[in-house]
């Protein structure tokens, strides 16, 4: 500060500055100084009330009345908003964190609530509510934090769903899973913006996998089910260009799928499939598909994934091996004619080699050759992306 | 409005989890179960026992699995099952039969004061006091260390 305003008489008798800027600085300076002073101050004062009060509590934590702790968490609370809002109205910290404080200390409200009545905490209630009070939060601020809590508040409602076990799904359960699906959509569809339309998206595909556990139907192929119905989503979404990152979402996780499938595929001979069910699937596929075909183009590579159901009846998992193997491919050879990035591609295609690799090579060879067949495999793959790179920066087109 | 908003939200439906807790006392019967502590726990949050109720045993008629239940009181002025059945009744209390027992999740573990939960889970016979509301719920109210020789 000082060195500042020596610098500005230094300025000011070199003829730079005239004396009227001078004082016009040294006015703004002392107000921003000023104003400074008193929050600094705040802090320190509050933070020791706090710890003074904070020991206090965590004393005689035990004996104190369960209307009174309650109480006490609601106060942190509504101090918490009133933060948010002086901190809002004079520009000073972060009115974001302080209303993530706020939904913090009402979980933990609503924490201290339960135990105090000897509530247990299994059902998804608490979730459920700070998963609705996060999303108002987004809808009224738009911020991407509070999607942050909405999309983790929501993850534990999966928790407490079904915590009676596979089929005793009750009522409950299923109304709170139609429930989740409802907002997610609605999430999805009001939101039209990063993170939220991933956030929701996933919310959506876990709910498709949670199936498994709700109904006492035995099927395998409920990821890719749940991926399919989720395609018509994309018809919600409003501007072309949010469109790229979700196609992407889906192809990672059409990617993920494919590879379990296969190791699970190899690795097991029980697990069966209903042959209905398979030509359902694909059915659906054929339908997806077309709907890719006409609008989403670059999804293309989710659809094969309807044939794992009929390819699953080869027990040695050698026909899902090849479509993988294709599809890998297929996909990083169009990558590379189109001129994308081929880094996941790439990834994709080493991931899935690796996984074959595993699955046949591990128990039919010794274990040195294993090692040595491998290196040699990774040094090819190398070799390719070392080439492909080298002719792309070439700049001679395919 | 808006600045305020969830700050009288959320205080209210605090409010109307203590209310709905209260409400299950006021219009529900009390019961004694006779209670034992099971499976010695250890968790982050606060200390409580795990307790398991070795007179809710349901009858071979009912099918493992989740239950509903209503609850008399016996002569030795224990509760007891008093209506069991696999669909879902009038004024039963949703449970899982596993085992030998019937467990209602709002039984099974007690919050208690930190460093007790050892002394009771050595004493072993526990009696748990909670209410019944008609509409299902149940609120254990209190836990103490059953004073009979049996």
């Amino acid at each position: 500060m000082m060195a500042r305003l020596t610098k500005l008489k230094e300025w000011q008798q070199a003829g730079l500055l005239d004396a009227e800027v001078v004082k016009r600085i040294e006015a703004y300076e002392q107000t921003r100084h000023a104003k400074n002073r008193t929050p600094l101050l705040l802090i320190v004062g509050l933070t020791f009330v706090g710890l003074a009060l904070l020991s206090f509590l965590a004393a005689n934590w035990q004996v104190i009345p369960a209307l009174v702790k309650i109480g006490l968490v609601l106060v942190i609370m509504i101090s918490c908003y009133v933060l948010a809002d002086i901190s809002e109205r004079r520009t000073i910290w972060n009115p974001v964190a302080f209303r993530i404080l706020g939904m913090l200390a009402f979980l933990g409200a609503l924490v201290v609530t339960v135990q105090s009545f000897h509530m247990s905490l299994e059902s998804s209630f608490i979730a459920w509510v700070i998963f609705l009070m996060a999303l108002g939060h987004f809808f009224v601020w738009r911020h991407a934090a509070y999607a942050v809590v909405a999309f983790l508040a929501g993850l534990n409602i999966f928790t407490g769903i079904g915590s009676f076990g596979n089929e005793y799904a009750t009522f409950l359960d299923w109304t709170s899973f139609v429930c989740l699906i409802i907002v997610a959509v609605a999430w999805f569809y009001f939101s039209q913006t990063f993170p939220s339309l991933i956030f929701s998206w996933l919310l959506l595909y876990f709910a498709g996998l949670e199936l498994f556990f709700l109904v006492s139907y035995e099927g395998i192929l409920w990821p890719i089910w749940t991926l399919f119905l989720l395609v018509p989503l994309l018809l919600l979404v409003r501007e072309e260009q949010k469109r790229p990152l979700l196609y992407a979402l889906y192809l990672v996780t059409a990617a993920i799928n494919s590879l379990v499938y296969l190791s699970v595929r190899a690795e097991t001979t029980t697990v069966p499939v209903s042959l209905v069910e398979a030509l359902f699937l694909v059915l659906a596929a054929v339908a997806v598909g077309s709907l890719i075909y006409a609008r989403y183009r670059p999804l293309l590579f989710i659809v094969p994934l309807g044939l794992i159901g009929l390819l699953w009846f080869e027990e040695q998992a050698i026909l899902i091996a090849i479509l993988v193997e294709v599809m890998a491919f297929i996909y990083l050879i169009e990558r590379e004619r189109t001129g994308h990035r081929l880094l996941i591609p790439f990834l994709y295609f080493i991931a899935v080699q690796l996984t074959i690799y595993f699955i046949y090579a591990w128990n039919r060879l010794n274990m040195s050759l294993f090692f040595l067949v491998g290196a040699l495999l990774v040094f090819l793959i190398a070799a390719v992306l070392w080439w492909m790179q080298r002719r792309r920066e070439g700049g001679q087109p395919s | 409005m808006k600045k305020y908003g969830f700050a009288v939200i959320q205080t209210l439906i605090v409010l109307l989890v203590v209310l709905s807790f209260y409400a299950i006392s006021w219009f529900g019967e009390s019961y004694r179960f006779r209670a034992e502590p099971f499976d010695p726990f250890d968790p982050i949050y606060g200390e409580y026992v795990m307790l398991q109720y070795p007179d809710l045993k349901p009858d071979a008629s009912v099918k493992q699995g989740l239950v509903y239940v209503t609850f008399a009181t016996g002569k030795d002025g224990y509760a007891r099952i008093d209506q069991i059945s696999n669909k879902r009744f009038f004024g039963s209390v949703a449970g899982e039969y596993y085992d030998e027992y019937v467990t209602i999740p709002q039984l099974t573990q007690y919050y208690v004061e930190q460093g007790a939960g050892k002394g009771y889970e050595d004493a072993k016979k526990l009696e748990v006091k909670a209410d019944v509301s008609p509409w299902g719920t149940v609120r254990a109210t209190d836990l103490a260390v059953r004073s009979e020789s049996k």
